[in-house]
C-alpha cells in the first residue's frame, strides 16, 4: 500500500551494547530509537538468527516477521514482579485469538535474560503456562536482542532487567503498519488491535468460531 | 528545573545576523538522519483559518437551513448517542448516554434560537503545499455546509488547521462531524478504520460531546452515507478564551493531530448580554481586536523526501518535527501596522516545549524583545504580566499583547516571533539557547496605522473577578482554598494522582487507561448550583524520572494553588502570569502541582438520567504518551453517587494496576 522509501540514508551500524555502553554509544542507541520508522525499507529488521523454545533456529526477519501479523513483546523466566502478570494477560489474549493464533496471527516473546532462558527453560516455561503453536518464546545473542529492541523504540538503556519495557509492539508486516500498546491493556482490546490488522470484521473474528 | 523559567538579559552587542537556514533551525532537530527537505522561510503569509458557514444564519439558503434542521433532529432523537452495534474504536463497552442534547434543552436549542449550527468534514486532502514545490496529504477538518454527498465547496481552503469556530459564551455551537476517512485513504493504516472522535479542548461540554476516546465517529467505507455525530457545546465556560478542538481517538491521537487534525475555537463575551458579559466586552474592547487579533498555533513536523508527512512508527517518547509551521503553513510573514496585536499561542506540537521571544533577530533572543502576557488558557490574567520569554508546553495557550509601534519609530521594520528552547529528544526539552533560536514567524511592519490611530490599550486590571481581595481570595466564586472540605485533621482533602513510569509504560496511580474505569474513587461531584458547593483541589505529582509531562484535566478550568518539589516537597507559589484559570500544567521532573476548582453544571446542560455516566478523562498532553494509555478516567455525578463501571461485552478482566517490582 505505502510505497516503498528508498534508503536515503545508510542505516546507521547498531552499536555494541555488550559491556555497559558509553555515553556516545547510549546517545547513538537513542538515536536509532527515535529514527523516523522506515519499516517497509529492506533490513529495518534485523534479521537475526533467534532459537525458539521448541529448539528451533529461525531468523528474526525472514521467519517470524515478514508478512505477518505479530504481536512482540519481551520477558524473561526468572522475573518475579511483572512479567508473570504479562504472562497472565497474554494467555487471555491467546484465548481471544482463538483459531487466528498461529494462523494469521503470531505472537513473540523474547527473552531479556538470553545467558539464563535457554531454549529449554523457555520450553519448560511455555509448557507450564499452556502456551499454545503460533506463540513463540525466543532467545538469542544479548546484543542481537538489544538490536530488536532499539529498533522497536523499546530499548531502555536500564541496566536493571527488572525494568524492562512493558510495551507490546503489534503490526502487519506485509501492509507496514506497526503500534504499541501497553502489555497489560485489556486482552479484548489487544486481540481487537490484532485482528484489525487482518481486513476482517474484527467483531466477527472474536466471536466464537 | 525551576531555573529554566529565568530569563538571561546581557547587554551582550546583537549577535551577526545570520538568516536561519530555513526549517532546519539550529534548535530541534530530530537528532538523527531523518530530515526534511530544506526551504527557505518567510515565503508565505501567516494564514488566519476562516470560521466555517453558519446554517442558520439569516441569510442561509434554503439547502443550508435544511441541513442545520437535519443535525438538530439526529442529536435531539432519544437514543441519538448509543454507540452502534459495534463501536469500532477500541472495545464494546456501550457508553450509557441516550442523547446528545439533552430532554431539558432540545427545545432551546433548535435551529431558530441563538445557537450557531456548523457541519465540518474530516477527510484525506492530498496537494497541500507546505514545503515549496512539494505536494503534502492531509487529515483535516473542512467547512462543509451542504448534503453529504457533495463535493466540498471550491472556496473552502484545502489547508490545516480546520476552520476557527467564533463562539461567544452562552450562545451554544453545534457542529455535526462527518468522518469522510477511509480505510483506502493514502495516511490510512492499512486495514485499519480510521475512527475519530472530536474534543473541544478547555470547553465545558457535556460528556457525550466532549471526545472520550472510545467514543468514536466510524470511518467511512467509501460508500454510501458516511457516520456523523452531532457535538453540542453549551460554551457556559466561566470566562472568555482560547479554546481549540482536535482528535483524541484512543491510541490514535498522536498520529491524527499530527496529520492534521486540529483547529482552533474562539470564545469571546456574548455581544449583547448584560451581567458578566457587560464587563467582559468592556475589558475585551480596551484590547487589540478584529484584525488585530491573531491565533497561532505551532506545530513541528518532519517530512519524507516527497513531501509527505513522516509519523514515525516506532517511537513512544514523543514525536518531534524538524519543520516549524504556524497555522500550517511553514515559518510565515505576517504584515503587521505599526500598533498592538493580540496573539493567542497554542503549542499545536505533539511533544515539544517552546521558548517563546520577540527578537529582532531571527536566531538569537539576547535582547528579547518584551512583550505583556495577558491570558491563559482559561481567562485573561487578573493582571497584565511582562514577560520576555515564555515557556509553553503542548496544549497550553497564552494570550499576549505585542506593541510594534516603538520599533516601527526606531526605524525596525522586521520583528521575529522565535523559539529559543532546544529540544532533541521527545520526552522534554534542553535548554534556552539564547543565541540559536528558531524563528517561526517575521513580522514586517508597515509605517501607518490604518484609521491612523490605535486606540486599543491594556487595563491595568484585566479581570476583577480574579484579583485577590482582601482576604486573598477571588470574588469569582468556586475557586477559594476555604470551601475545601477537610479531612479528619483539619488539612484541606486533596485526590493525589501520581504520574510514574515503569516497565516502558506511563501510569497515573499505578495504573494505564482503561476505557470507562473510574479512576476517581467515590466520583467527583458534580454541582449543579454554587450555593452549598464544594471545590476539589487535586495534586499532580511527576515522579517518572525526570520525564515532562502536561497534564490536561478536561471540563474545567483550574487556578494554581502553589507548585512543589515531588521529593523534598519544597513549595513555589504562582508567578503573576500563572495568576489566572488554566487546564494543562507543565510538570517538569519531579514537579508537583496543587490545583483547584469547583466541577459545575450551574446552566444544566447535563443529563441527569439514573445511571448515565458522566465520565470525562485526564491525561498527559504528551500526545505519544496520551497514546500510550497514560490517561485516566474521572467520573462526575449529580445525584448520590456515581453508577459503576459498565459491563463489556466480554467479560471484565483484573484491574489494570501495576504492580511494584521486587528489589
Amino acid at each position: 500500500m505505502a510505497s516503498s522509501r528508498r534508503a536515503l540514508f545508510g542505516l546507521l551500524a547498531a552499536p555494541v551494547v555488550g559491556a555497559w555502553p558509553t555515553m556516545a554509544e547510549r546517545r547513538q542507541a537513542r538515536i536509532t530509537t527515535r529514527r523516523p520508522g522506515r519499516s517497509r525499507e529492506a533490513g529495518f529488521f534485523p534479521n537475526v538468527t533467534l532459537h525458539t523454545h521448541d529448539g528451533k533456529r529461525v531468523r528474526f526477519y525472514d521467519d517470524l516477521i515478514k508478512g505477518k501479523v505479530v504481536a512482540i513483546n519481551f520477558m524473561f523466566t526468572s522475573c518475579a514482579s511483572f512479567c508473570p502478570r504479562a504472562t497472565a494477560n497474554l494467555l487471555k489474549v491467546q484465548a481471544r485469538l482463538g483459531t487466528h493464533l498461529g494462523r494469521d496471527v503470531s505472537m513473540l516473546s523474547l527473552t531479556v535474560d538470553p545467558a539464563r532462558d535457554t531454549p529449554e527453560v523457555l520450553g519448560k516455561y511455555a509448557a507450564a503456562h499452556r502456551v499454545k503453536p503460533g506463540w513463540q518464546f525466543l532467545t538469542g545473542a544479548s546484543a542481537d536482542i538489544d538490536r530488536i529492541r532499539q529498533r522497536l523504540g523499546v530499548f531502555d538503556d536500564d541496566p536493571d532487567k527488572t525494568q524492562h519495557t512493558g510495551i507490546l509492539t503489534y503490526g502487519n508486516e506485509a501492509t507496514g503498519t506497526w503500534a504499541a500498546m501497553p502489555v497489560i491493556a485489556e486482552p479484548a482490546v489487544i486481540a481487537r488491535a490484532l485482528t484489525r490488522l487482518l481486513s476482517v470484521d474484527p467483531a466477527a473474528a472474536l466471536r466464537p468460531q | 528545573m525551576l531555573t529554566r523559567r529565568e530569563v538571561l538579559k546581557t547587554a551582550a552587542v546583537g549577535a551577526p545576523i545570520l538568516l536561519g537556514s530555513g526549517n532546519t533551525g539550529l534548535l530541534g532537530q530530530s537528532g538523527d538522519s531523518g530530515q526534511s527537505p530544506r526551504r527557505s522561510p518567510f515565503r508565505t503569509p501567516l494564514r488566519r483559518p476562516a470560521p466555517p458557514t453558519k446554517l442558520n444564519r439569516w441569510n442561509a439558503s434554503d439547502t443550508e437551513w435544511k441541513l442545520a434542521w437535519d443535525i438538530y433532529y439526529e442529536a435531539a432523537a432519544p437514543d441519538s448517542a448509543r454507540a452502534p452495534g459495534q463501536c469500532h474504536c477500541i472495545n464494546d463497552a456501550v457508553p450509557v448516554w441516550p442523547r446528545l442534547i439533552p430532554a431539558q434543552d432540545a427545545e432551546k436549542l433548535k435551529p431558530t434560537q441563538d445557537v450557531d449550527y456548523y457541519q465540518i468534514v474530516m477527510e484525506e486532502m492530498p496537494g497541500v503545499e507546505i514545503l515549496e514545490g512539494l505536494s503534502t496529504t492531509v487529515w483535516g477538518y473542512f467547512d462543509h455546509p451542504y448534503d453529504l454527498e457533495a463535493e466540498l465547496a471550491p472556496w473552502v481552503a484545502r489547508e490545516v488547521p480546520g476552520p476557527t469556530i467564533e463562539a461567544v459564551r452562552g450562545r451554544p455551537v453545534i457542529i455535526r462531524f462527518v468522518n469522510r476517512l477511509k480505510a483506502g485513504d493514502t495516511l490510512a493504516r492499512p486495514g485499519e478504520s480510521p475512527d475519530t472522535c472530536i474534543h473541544g479542548h478547555g470547553c465545558h461540554t457535556p460528556p457525550q460531546s466532549d471526545g472520550y476516546p472510545t467514543d468514536c465517529i466510524p470511518g467511512w467505507s467509501g460508500y454510501g452515507r458516511p457516520h456523523t455525530r452531532v457535538y453540542v457545546h453549551p460554551n457556559d465556560n466561566d470566562f472568555p478564551s482560547t479554546l481549540w478542538y482536535h482528535d483524541h481517538t484512543n491510541h490514535h491521537t498522536a498520529r491524527n493531530v499530527y496529520l492534521g487534525l486540529a483547529g482552533f475555537f474562539i470564545l469571546r463575551p456574548h455581544p449583547t448580554a448584560e451581567g458578566r458579559d457587560a464587563l467582559f466586552r468592556q475589558i475585551e474592547d480596551q484590547l487589540p481586536g478584529g484584525n488585530y487579533d491573531v491565533p497561532m498555533v505551532f506545530q513541528d513536523r518532519l517530512f519524507n523526501e516527497d513531501g509527505s508527512l513522516n509519523f514515525p512508527d516506532f517511537n513512544h517518547d514523543g514525536t518531534l518535527g524538524d519543520t516549524f509551521l504556524v497555522n500550517g503553513r511553514m515559518q510565515p510573514f505576517l504584515t503587521v501596522e505599526p500598533r498592538q496585536y493580540r496573539f493567542r499561542w497554542l503549542d499545536g506540537s505533539n511533544a515539544r516545549v517552546y521558548g517563546l521571544a520577540f527578537s529582532q533577530s531571527p536566531d538569537s533572543a539576547r535582547n528579547a524583545l518584551p512583550f505583556v502576557q495577558i491570558g491563559t488558557e482559561g481567562a485573561l490574567l487578573p493582571r497584565p504580566a511582562v514577560r520576555t520569554i515564555a515557556e509553553i508546553s503542548m496544549a497550553e495557550r497564552l494570550d499576549v499583547v505585542f506593541d510594534f509601534a516603538g520599533y516601527r519609530q526606531q526605524g525596525i521594520t522586521q520583528v521575529y516571533l522565535v523559539n529559543c528552547l532546544e529540544q532533541t529528544d521527545g520526552r522534554g526539552p534542553d535548554d534556552f539557547e539564547l543565541d540559536e533560536c528558531t524563528p517561526l514567524v517575521r513580522f514586517d511592519i508597515t509605517d501607518t496605522i490604518s484609521g491612523g490611530v490605535d486606540h486599543s490599550s491594556i487595563p491595568s486590571i484585566l479581570n476583577p473577578e480574579l484579583v485577590r481581595d482582601e482576604t486573598g481570595e477571588w470574588m469569582y466564586p468556586g475557586f477559594s482554598e476555604r470551601d475545601v472540605p477537610r479531612d479528619a485533621s483539619g488539612r484541606p482533602k486533596e485526590r493525589v494522582f501520581e504520574f510514574d513510569r515503569s516497565h516502558g509504560m506511563w501510569t497515573i496511580n499505578g495504573a494505564i487507561f482503561g476505557p470507562h474505569r473510574n479512576d476517581t474513587p467515590g466520583g467527583v461531584k458534580l454541582w449543579k448550583t454554587m450555593e452549598g458547593s464544594r471545590p476539589e483541589i487535586w495534586r499532580l505529582v511527576n515522579k517518572s524520572g525526570g520525564w515532562v509531562h502536561p497534564i490536561h484535566i478536561h471540563l474545567e478550568q483550574f487556578k494554581i494553588l502553589n507548585w512543589a518539589d515531588s521529593d523534598t516537597g519544597e513549595i513555589r507559589l504562582p508567578e503573576a502570569h500563572e495568576a489566572g484559570l488554566k487546564d494543562t500544567f507543565l510538570l517538569h521532573g519531579d514537579e508537583t502541582v496543587r490545583v483547584l476548582t469547583t466541577f459545575k453544571d450551574l446552566n444544566d446542560h447535563f443529563d441527569n438520567q439514573p445511571g448515565v455516566l458522566q465520565d470525562y478523562v485526564f491525561h498527559c498532553h504528551n500526545i505519544d504518551h496520551e497514546d500510550m494509555d497514560m490517561m485516566a478516567t474521572n467520573r462526575l455525578f449529580t445525584d448520590d453517587a456515581p453508577p459503576p463501571d459498565p459491563p463489556r461485552c466480554y467479560e471484565p478482566t483484573v484491574t489494570d494496576a501495576v504492580p511494584e517490582s521486587e528489589e
